[in-house]
């Protein structure tokens, strides 16, 4: 079978298959907001990926947070733990991802991510009877404000203190929170 | 005579029509040789096993429900109608299977499904398990991906539909799947290189929006951020231009990526430079994996020839 100019008729759900890919393809590239796409559309993205958007360290950089926890047990003795694993760079990325979630306004969100942190660091910490989730941000100067002897600094930015209910119970129990 | 007369005028245009046509229909569908595509396959299941290998260590505490994003808020992340660990972890408990075993069950099938994708054994089945296992795992650690992550998902879904066991394989070894060029391994290899070009167009794009790309100050942040911090860069601060000259330069690989990637003449040159800027970010920024895989994609899609040898 001869399609124009002697080129051979392709099968049509292989040109439709590569049009519609590369539509959504495109639709990533372009962050076209694939949650509010109908279902099928929304579903499509994201099983074949297409819904990814690609502006990696764009238009900005942004900055960092740091996640620390302050445990105290029954006897008022404090300690500090770490959200990061330590076992691997890529590992570790991972956990940044997730403690960057902060930036976002969401705030039953962030108090759900702090209580979860809160109740593993507690199973961690036995003898812990509190832990305050403390969130610091990174100010870093720009390289005219470095040179005017501006220095990178940690600044607060999130704070929630949890209690254990009982001994028994893994699920901690929120006191106050807030950001700053 | 008029009718003739404009009939005359209208075949340079139906000519001119017909010609792109035909180089539309030679661009996709030229009978090609797998090769790219088996290239890309080897490079990005290297990549994801690299990956998977410096992720085991922490395997139980990013993706069990008492890890470090535990259960219910997982659940509240997790996006509807896509397939989550949580899904497998409700319907085997009722079996007596823990969730540990499903987690480790997993962790195994995505493993296995790799190497054997790296091999060529059966690869477009075992490109769909693994491509299954990884997005699972994906919506499973919502929340807690990256880049590395949806490459991964978007190439390994291309590797279900594209020929890429039919070089550098078992399959080939074994006979199965076609020895001589075919249409789809040319329109599989066009489809991922389209894609790649949008990916780096919108990167630079997205970036030259930016002040911060231009003025330097992204280059610096990306340096001193103690996430990426590698080496002492806090000199730029004395040399501001070396950072807005290599933001500039940044901007310039990524947005003429999809220009120069594909004349001959240019395309070994520009291959060689996205290659540094990878090795560049993986560096300086400490984002080897990342690196690693956007350098085999590329390599994959463009560096090598997909031209049949004569008498092929």
């Amino acid at each position: 079978m001869e399609g124009i100019s002697g080129s051979p008729r392709r099968p049509r759900l292989v040109i439709a298959a590569v049009v519609v890919q590369l539509c959504f393809a495109a639709a990533g590239a372009m962050e076209l907001d694939f949650d509010h796409a109908p279902a099928l559309l929304a579903r499509y993205g994201a099983l074949s990926g297409t819904d990814s958007a690609y502006g990696f360290f764009a238009p900005s950089v942004g900055t960092q947070l740091q996640v620390t926890f302050e445990l105290t047990d029954a006897a008022g003795k404090t300690t500090t733990d770490i959200l990061t694993t330590g076992v691997s760079k890529e590992a570790d990325l991972r956990i940044g991802d997730m403690v960057a979630i902060f930036w976002m306004d969401d705030q039953d969100l962030k108090r759900s991510i702090a209580a979860s942190w809160a109740g593993r660091m507690l199973a961690r910490h036995p003898d812990a009877i509190r832990v305050v989730v403390h969130l610091d941000a990174y100010d870093l100067p720009t390289m005219a404000d470095y040179r005017e002897g501006k220095r990178p600094e940690w600044g607060p930015y999130y704070e929630a203190e949890f209690v254990r209910r009982a001994r028994t119970d893994a699920a901690p129990e929120q006191e106050k929170e807030g950001n700053r | 005579m008029s009718t003739t007369r404009d009939a005359r005028r209208a075949l340079p245009g139906r000519r001119r029509f017909a010609r792109a046509a035909a180089a539309i229909d030679r661009f996709f569908f030229a009978p090609a040789r797998a090769t790219p595509l088996a290239a890309l396959r080897i490079g990005l299941t290297l990549v994801l096993l690299v990956q998977a290998a410096l992720i085991a260590p922490a395997f139980f505490a990013l993706y069990e429900r008492s890890g470090v994003m535990q259960g219910v808020v997982r659940d509240n992340l997790a996006r509807p109608g896509l397939p989550n660990l949580g899904w497998l972890i409700q319907a085997l408990g009722k079996a007596g299977l823990g969730e540990e075993v499903i987690l480790t069950a997993t962790g195994a099938v995505y493993v296995l499904s790799l190497i054997a994708l790296l091999l060529g054994w059966r690869t477009r089945i075992v490109a769909a398990v693994a491509w299954l296992t990884h997005l699972t795992l994906m919506m499973t650690g919502s929340g807690t991906n990256y880049g590395v992550d949806n490459f991964g998902n978007i190439f390994l879904f291309y590797l279900i539909w594209v020929p890429s066991g039919a070089a550098l394989s078992l399959d080939r070894l074994a006979g199965r799947g076609p020895l001589r060029p075919t249409s789809s391994a040319r329109v599989g290899l066009r489809v991922i290189q389209l894609h790649l070009c949008m990916v780096y167009l919108a990167g630079g794009l997205f970036k030259a929006s930016g002040e911060q790309w231009w003025d330097g100050d992204a280059i610096w942040r990306s340096v001193i951020l103690p996430e990426y911090r590698q080496l002492d860069f806090c000199w730029l601060a004395d040399h501001p231009w070396v950072a807005a000259v290599s933001g500039w330069v940044v901007m310039a690989i990524e947005t003429g990526y999809c220009v120069f990637i594909w004349p001959r003449r240019t395309r070994r040159p520009w291959i060689l430079v996205t290659v540094a800027m990878h090795l560049g970010i993986a560096i300086f920024m400490g984002l080897g994996v990342f690196a690693a895989i956007m350098i085999a994609l590329t390599v994959g899609a463009f560096g090598f020839s997909a031209e049949p040898a004569p008498g092929e």
